[in-house]
């Protein structure tokens, strides 16, 4: 039993709805339900569901951009929300994310040297020539010339954008990679490189992927297991195959009848 | 039924050009469904505006002749493109959101576009809307007329889009990514409910998308677009698996390396 | 820069301050004579050839006065906008990026302000103080600033949710680096719109409390006591109070046209 690099344990986030001029409660809602999930080396993870399903937010508790009001998340067996401020550094450093938009995750103002020596400097990884040095081996590693390092993020195409957002996020070595909707803004074909550049990366360095997605085409040609979000729950998870040819779950049997575009099967509902 | 010959569509810029579109040809049949299938910028979003001149002009200048039931429409005077607009020629766009008036209920829109391409007035315009609300699936139809925009999700709008669409009976239906927008499982809903009423209505569509798989259930011939070039034309299955350009062949690969392993169940 | 040129009336306002810095740098070269020499037998002399904008009641040449009277204006004008950008930006950056009570406060002192009559203000100050072009700068820059706050908590209450903040977030960077390399850089667009706005209304209120008598003391020159000393010989000397009302009415307009071009630049990148 290998280690688990992210483990979540049973987080919730709940938010409290106000109303009327006296902001009075109103309910609660639940985005995000108890989930527990965890991540080892080498596991690429799909997490597919529609919009509002709670997926998102779910992401933002793994990296630490929104509090749980439940449950924990651990990082190498830590708390990052518990450690000492030095030691927090560190994780952070482990888990990093890719955005959905990569017209709204670059800084409209830094080049892309900027926005992929920015890390380096937050964690102190390298200095002066190493670090020109190291955001020269990022750019190949996602494939992008070297000659785009001078460029700002409007000069650039939706994939090339999304190329630098991924470099960003590998420039600090994490273990586990977040992907949030990478190539739902994508056009098909240079969603599809992003695909094949994330599969290889993940392979490389054993990096651990959680994929997230409204488009079961794109997890399961990605990712070894799955697992379905509804309401803020996870509903199933499994093995791709599997999940994919015996689902168990009737929300998961829709899902995949709508990713097939089957429109002669009449769905309740 | 529509038959474009040339179309091409120029954006001027300061001290530069672009041709969106470049010398475009198809014809749609009637009863048919031709879909248009390429990536963002690749022209078929100005195709679809252009044929009714839709697009601003300037900066868009637009040459090539469409002929709709025996006019040619670039010749056409604004009032009779008006008249066209929105009766004989309907559109269906990818936001339902932005395309519907927040500050209008359902009523006032539907009953609006009735008035003003039928000859149904009052009560009776109302009585049509009601009855086209049922069509495309909105329960209580009757109640939710009076409903705004926001009341609706994203599938119900798109549904009261396509209300709007049908209720001028036009004799074609354009579609520009009519499901892009909406969540997977309401995407299937709502192709169904396009496919249904093409059948029923023998409605020609124009469809635009981006989704190979889309066009697959939908549409009866495909135009591939790249760089404002239709650069293949042709029957579904023949493009689907015969492709003969380059770009279609690339397109093919991408969507044969996202598909789902194959079930039991699945029906064809 | 190369897009403002598209607008032709923020090239003419921005060639006007041009021209209008220019000379005001070059004042001692350029003005034909000296602006405080009183010269009694010239006195009240309509525009002629040795005077080209006349003179006034003690012979002093009012081209020469204005040009000199360019400097102080200018000088007031930035320097108070320098201020209320200054405590503006602090102000609405702290409010934006930690929101709570922090924000609550901020803002209620801004309201406050807002709520206080400028000018009497002004007046109140001046009056226990007494006049000094320095003490106006100041007083000007402490009673403006409230609507650069508003303005930068707006930016970077919206800024705050992008990705690329978010990202930021993600690597671990520290709220100072957070707020100085992603959000004001960001933020400072509409910022510096309102600032060459601002320039205007400053020197617009400097004129103002000079010619109330508690701006710039004479003899130094300044648009707005030109105009006050002026006022006394309206029926005589027209060209004292004409020359620099036109001042005033073309400075505070190319300022506007500048901003307005720059605003809308902005707003269609």
């Amino acid at each position: 039993m290998t280690e688990a690099l992210l483990d979540a344990r049973e987080v919730s986030k709940t938010y409290h709805r106000r109303a009327g001029v006296f902001q009075r409660d109103a309910g609660t809602i639940r985005a995000v339900d108890q989930v527990t999930l965890s991540l080892t080396a080498g596991d690429t993870l799909g997490l597919v569901g529609e919009s509002g399903c709670g997926k998102t937010t779910l992401a933002k508790i793994l990296v630490g951009l929104v509090a749980p009001t439940a449950g924990a998340v651990f990082i190498r067996g830590q708390s990052a929300a518990r450690a000492s401020r030095s030691k927090r550094l560190s994780l952070k450093r482990a888990v990093q994310f890719v955005f959905q938009d990569p017209m709204n995750s670059l800084n409209p103002r830094m080049t892309v040297e900027e926005t992929l020596s920015e890390p380096l400097a937050i964690h102190g990884l390298a200095h002066g020539d190493a670090r020109r040095q190291r955001v020269r081996e990022l750019l190949a590693r996602v494939q992008l010339p070297l000659t785009h390092a001078g460029r700002l993020p409007r000069e650039l195409s939706g994939g090339e954008r999304q190329r630098v957002g991924m470099a960003r996020a590998l420039a600090v070595d994490p273990e586990v990679l977040i992907c949030d909707e990478p190539i739902a803004s994508l056009d098909v074909s240079v969603g599809a490189q992003i695909l094949e550049l994330l599969r290889g990366l993940c392979a490389q360095q054993r990096t651990a992927l959680l994929f997230i997605s409204h488009d079961l085409r794109a997890v399961a040609s990605l990712c070894h297991r799955v697992a379905v979000m509804k309401e803020g729950r996870l509903i199933e998870s499994g093995p791709t195959e599997a999940l994919l040819t015996h689902p168990r779950h009737p929300y998961t049997e829709l899902l995949i009848r709508a990713a097939t575009l089957d429109l002669d099967t009449p769905t309740s509902k | 039924m529509l038959s474009v010959e040339r179309l091409s569509v120029v954006y001027e810029g300061r001290g530069s050009s672009v041709r969106a579109v470049d010398e475009v040809s198809f014809t749609i049949e009637a009863g048919e469904v031709l879909a248009l299938v390429g990536e963002s910028g690749c022209g078929k979003t100005s195709v679809a505006l252009a044929l009714t001149k839709l697009l601003p002009m300037p900066p868009a200048t637009i040459t090539g002749r469409v002929l709709f039931e025996g006019k040619n429409l670039m010749e056409a005077s604004p009032d009779a493109l008006r008249a066209v607009r929105g009766g004989k020629i309907a559109y269906v766009f990818q936001e339902p959101a932005t395309s519907l008036n927040p500050v209008l209920t359902i009523r006032e829109q539907l009953v609006e576009v009735i008035e003003l391409h039928t000859p149904a007035r009052g009560r009776e315009a109302q009585r049509v809307a009601v009855e086209w609300l049922q069509r495309v699936g909105i329960a209580d139809a009757r109640e939710r007329l009076s409903a705004y925009p926001h009341e609706f999700s994203g599938g119900m709008q798109q549904r009261v889009m396509l209300a709007m669409a049908m209720a001028t009976r036009p004799s074609l239906l354009i579609a520009d990514e009519p499901t892009t927008a909406l969540d997977v499982t309401i995407q299937v809903q709502i192709l169904r409910l396009l496919r249904d009423l093409q059948r029923a209505y023998r409605l020609c569509v124009l469809l635009i998308s981006h989704d190979l798989t889309v066009v697959e259930r939908i549409a009866h011939r495909v135009g591939v677009m790249s760089a404002g070039k239709l650069v293949e034309l042709g029957p579904v299955a023949q493009i689907l698996h015969q492709p003969a350009h380059p770009y279609t062949k690339e397109l093919i690969r991408y969507r044969s390396m996202m598909s789902l392993p194959r079930r039991n169940t699945s029906h064809d | 820069m190369k897009a403002l040129l598209g607008n032709r009336l923020a090239v003419i306002g921005a060639l006007t301050l041009a021209a209008l810095a220019v000379v005001a740098i070059a004042a001692r070269w350029v003005a034909p004579h000296d602006p405080l020499q009183v010269n009694l037998p010239d006195a009240l002399l309509a525009p002629c050839r040795a005077y080209p904008l006349g003179t006034d009641q003690l012979g002093r040449d009012v081209l020469s006065r204005l040009i000199y009277g360019a400097r102080i204006s200018l000088l007031i004008g930035f320097i108070a906008v320098g201020i209320a950008v200054s405590i503006g930006t602090v102000v609405g950056a702290l409010a934006g990026f930690y929101g709570g009570w922090l924000d609550a406060i901020l803002m209620r002192f801004v309201d406050t302000m807002l709520s206080i009559p400028t000018i009497f203000l002004l007046l109140a100050i001046i009056a226990v103080i007494g006049p000094s072009i320095e003490l106006i700068m100041v007083v000007i820059g402490l009673t403006s600033w409230m609507g650069v706050a508003r303005l930068v908590r707006a930016e970077i209450l919206s800024l705050k949710e992008r990705e690329f903040v978010l990202a930021a977030h993600v690597l671990g960077a520290s709220s100072w680096r957070v707020i100085t390399k992603h959000l004001l850089p960001n933020a400072m667009g509409p910022v510096l719109v309102s600032a060459t706005l601002g320039v205007g209304g400053a020197i617009l209120s400097e004129s103002v409390l000079s010619y109330l008598g508690l701006g710039v003391q004479p003899p130094t020159p300044s648009w707005g006591n030109i105009l006050n000393e002026g006022r006394i010989a309206l029926g005589v000397a027209w060209w004292l109070t004409l020359a620099p009302g036109l001042c005033i009415l073309t400075t505070v307009l190319a300022f506007n046209l500048l901003g307005e071009g720059i605003r809308e630049r902005l707003s269609r990148q």
